[in-house]
């Protein structure tokens, strides 16, 4: 009889489910957590900066807005949203290639300011200026010819976006 | 028997917790950047048809001129030369500059514009130092009091925080 019931009891035993530690795990998350929460930026302007391309350090703590992005990089290549659109090889007033493209996002632009109007919404991100992403190595003419290029096709707010840190 | 069933600990089911961290891990993984981007704002010069104001002093027309060895700081219609300073080592004195709008600030505590005219060659690096430096003072200097026009005290920490460059149109 006693024996009998040992046998069970030790059935029983295998029959209880593995319990997994997690504290180690939970541990290792509430790090992460930490780490992640300390670098969440509540900015709107969200941007992959292009190889070769080192932004300036800056004291500002203004927050990025949502606006059309130029990056120029220390080739002079400029950048609007993921491709190359031309490379920079002259000091004229007007970049051509760039006029072009920011002619065609600001007819795009108005058009969506337009829906957005008749649908009655706010219209979102600042309407009329450009973000600005250049190396910190590259000459005035360069700034002053992106500056000038978006002002003429009808952007004439400039933001630099820069470094925190500093 | 039943004494050693009492003493037994009661488990916390983490179960639940767990999945919430998880999802917040993922939303924050999400809108995380890893470079601090913050933004500095210009605007081009603009052509205005306003009607000229009763105020007859004169516009301050705060400039800067920058050039490779120095910054002249000029004022007025005559640009007048107010100060100049040169650089120290590569670099150039933002701290003299600094006191010297500051300086400028107290007589003008309503103003909040100055012209930036750089070279050619000037680096964005060192145009981005300049912006900074004129745009406000230092987190650990006190702030500006003065009394403007209308004889209101005013306390700000700004400088001239509106830049504009010259000769961009």
């Amino acid at each position: 009889m006693r024996r009998a019931n040992a046998v069970s009891k030790r059935r029983e035993n295998r029959k209880e489910a593995l319990e997994l530690d997690i504290t180690s795990l939970l541990d290792i998350l509430v790090i992460l957590l930490v780490f992640l929460l300390k670098s969440f930026n509540a900015s709107e302007l969200t941007l992959d900066i292009v190889n070769k391309l080192d932004v300036p350090p800056s004291s500002s703590d203004k927050l990025g807005h949502r606006a059309p992005i130029i990056q120029v990089d220390k080739d002079k290549k400029v950048w609007m949203g993921h491709k190359v659109i031309g490379t920079i090889n002259n000091e004229s007033d007007t970049i051509d290639f760039l006029y072009k493209e920011l002619k065609i996002r600001k007819a795009v632009d108005e058009k969506i300011a337009e829906s957005e109007k008749m649908n009655k919404k706010k219209v979102a991100g600042l309407k009329d200026t450009v973000n600005i992403v250049l190396d910190k190595t590259l000459p005035y003419t360069v700034l002053r010819q992106v500056m000038n290029t978006s002002a003429r096709a009808g952007y004439p707010g400039f933001k630099f976006i820069v470094r925190g840190n500093f | 028997m039943k004494r050693r069933k009492m003493n037994k600990i009661p488990k916390l089911n983490l179960i639940p917790i767990l999945d919430a961290v998880f999802i917040f891990i993922f939303f924050l993984l999400m809108s995380a950047q890893f470079v601090d981007i913050y933004e500095i704002g210009t605007d081009a010069p603009t052509v205005s048809e306003i009607e000229p104001s009763k105020d007859k002093t004169p516009p301050l027309n705060l400039t800067l001129i920058i050039t490779s060895e120095k910054i002249t700081i000029q004022k007025g219609l005559n640009q007048t030369v107010v100060d100049s300073i040169k650089k120290i080592g590569k670099d150039y004195d933002y701290k003299k500059l600094k006191l010297s709008l500051k300086k400028i600030k107290i007589h003008n505590i309503d103003e909040v514009t100055i012209i930036l005219k750089p070279l050619k060659s000037i680096s964005y690096e060192k145009i981005v130092m300049i912006m900074d430096t004129v745009r406000g003072v230092d987190p650990t200097d006190a702030p500006i009091v003065a009394k403007n026009k209308k004889g209101k005290t005013i306390q700000t920490r700004d400088l001239f925080n509106q830049v504009i460059f010259e000769t961009i149109i």
